[in-house]
């Protein structure tokens, strides 16, 4: 070793030193931190993300009902606009560029609209930052990546963090906060599969599906005749010496446990008193309304649900498809939200939509293509509801300084902003909100105030 | 590490059970025959009667000759333990234990 390396190991080594002293000492505080997050919370909570997968043709829900503004919608939508005989008016507290209806297809939404337990949030998506259709027309690095992108305006929705290759999501970043490190169940529990909005550094979600766990079908240490089965894995994991091998064995008996503690959780509750609708999204609400109401056993105090609904991708057919799809969304929730209500629950658990993107108000033959701006949904007993959050377009006419092209509505609200929104009813304080949203600051407004003061 | 979730590890195990204890050439649909990877245990069968022998060949075939003496031994166990059972039934065992191992599972 000449002298040059030889210094040059002894400063990496001291580094090494120091760096694992910080690291070790962060380590500390984080489960000091951790320690008392467990108790932190004496009221239960949760939040249902319904993920609209295909880019929600959201113009068709909230529709002009004046003659002039309509007009104007049906003028762009040609043979898909919604008839104006078909609508069904509905009366936001706020102010709105023009009245507005919804398509009596949706009927069971607007009756939660107008009983107040369901919001909309106007023109929202995946920002970098606040622009105007000028600014974007003269630099088109201020435009999210990947603009229309499916998979890429769906990672965006989920990580809020779009110039970002990230590998968590904000569900997952706020249960790195406040997880009680001693509870093997995760927060974040899926009916619709795994997803990076819920995948955390240090938590994952738990999947299950609409009709409940899957157990280990041949290591089920109940049946007597897996017993032999099961003696010897367990002695091949104890023989295991490898980290990552111990690290595996960790979350095996993880999963052993959280397949107990879920399915005698769901085993606890009864069926619910209200019938819901046959879709897959009402399978989905009807399992998170029960393992909501098994709070006892599950003891978790904070949770985020996730489930999906796919074919929103209008591409072709939307006359026929999309009545069918908002129908079957508007049952789902009026039986959900139902459900909760006579389970006392609704209060504690606000449900909200995410979906790619909007779509273009004009169309391509017998469908719509990838837009940018959409409208969104809240629901819950804590939301303000019976009002339309955010800025709905000055009107539907093309060209106009809200469009893009072909109608693709310029947002004016940014997820950042709704998810803040959300994860402060949540019970995140501000420092913890900036650091899970960390664009938030970009943009003047954290608190769109469509939540209940908690 | 990333990928070996909770459900990862019982969608996999279950994968692999119905694959090992369902799915082998003996027990081989005439009519989805075409359609399916199935397990052939052919191979396997002449070298039962040695449970060395059996274990050296799955030991290179499924682990890269990385099996530990203290492995070997618990394997060897299970697999004599059950030697009053159906051949394709013991075989079908020790593949599944094999490979929802950690010594399988996770790549070193």
């Amino acid at each position: 070793m000449n002298r040059r390396n030889f210094i040059k190991s002894l400063l990496g080594c001291s580094a090494c030193i120091s760096s694992a002293n910080a690291a070790l000492s962060n380590m500390s505080l984080m489960s000091s931190t951790l320690a008392q997050s467990s108790n932190r919370f004496d009221d239960y909570k949760a939040l249902v993300c319904i993920f609209l997968h295909g880019g929600n043709d959201s113009f068709n829900m909230l529709i002009p009902s004046d003659d002039i503004d309509y007009l104007r919608y049906q003028d762009v939508r040609q043979n898909l606009a919604i008839s104006q005989s078909d609508l069904v008016n509905i009366s936001p507290n706020s102010a709105t560029p023009y009245n507005l209806a919804m398509p009596n297809f949706m009927s069971p939404m607007q009756q939660l609209f107008n009983q107040g337990n369901l919001a909309f949030l106007a023109n929202t998506g995946p920002l970098l930052q606040p622009v105007t259709k000028s600014q974007i027309q003269q630099n088109s690095k201020l435009l999210p990546p990947q603009l229309f992108s499916h998979n890429d305006q769906q990672k965006h929705w989920q990580t809020a963090w779009p110039e970002q290759t990230s590998l968590t999501g904000w569900a997952g970043r706020m249960a790195d906060l406040i997880m009680d490190s001693q509870n093997p169940l995760s927060i974040n529990l899926s009916i619709a599969g795994t997803n990076i909005l819920q995948t955390g550094v240090n938590s994952l979600p738990y999947s299950l599906d609409a009709s409940g766990v899957e157990t280990f079908a041949a290591l089920n240490p109940n049946k007597d005749w897996n017993s032999d089965r099961v003696n010897t894995f367990k002695k091949l994991m104890t023989a295991e010496n490898h980290l990552l091998g111990q690290a595996h064995n960790a979350i095996y008996n993880r999963a052993q446990s959280n397949i107990d503690i879920v399915a005698n959780a769901i085993n606890s509750v009864g069926e619910p008193s209200i019938t819901y609708p046959e879709n897959s999204l009402a399978d989905q609400l009807k399992m998170v309304a029960t393992l909501t109401s098994s709070q006892q056993l599950l003891a978790k105090p904070r949770q985020v649900f996730f489930v999906s609904m796919g074919g929103f991708d209008t591409h072709d057919n939307q006359v026929t498809d999309q009545p069918m799809l908002l129908q079957n969304l508007s049952e789902a929730l009026f039986a959900f939200n139902a459900d909760l209500q006579a389970r006392g629950l609704a209060n504690n658990i606000t449900s909200f939509t995410m979906s790619d993107f909007g779509r273009t108000l004009t169309i391509n033959g017998d469908g719509t293509d990838h837009g940018w701006g959409g409208h969104q949904i809240m629901m819950g007993g804590a939301v303000k509801g019976g009002d339309i959050y955010g800025s709905m377009p000055e009107d539907f006419t093309l060209n106009s300084v809200d469009d893009f092209g072909d109608g693709r509505i310029i947002l004016t609200t940014s997820v950042d902003q709704y998810a803040a929104t959300l994860a402060k009813w949540f019970g995140l304080s501000m420092n913890e909100i900036n650091a899970v949203f960390p664009n938030l600051t970009r943009f003047d407004n954290s608190d769109l105030g469509f939540m209940m003061p908690s | 590490m990333e990928i070996v979730t909770e459900n990862f590890l019982t969608r996999t195990s279950n994968f692999l059970a119905y694959s090992t204890f369902w799915e082998h050439t003996e027990y081989e649909d005439e009519n989805t025959k075409e359609k399916r990877i199935l397990i052939d245990m052919s191979p396997l069968k002449p070298l039962a009667d040695d449970t060395n022998e059996l274990l050296e060949h799955l030991n290179i075939l499924l682990l890269g000759g990385t099996m530990s003496e203290e492995m070997r031994a618990i394997l060897t166990e299970a697999f004599d333990k059950t030697s009053d059972q159906e051949i394709n039934d013991r075989l079908s065992n020790l593949l599944f234990l094999i490979m929802i191992s950690p010594q399988y599972t996770v790549q070193r």
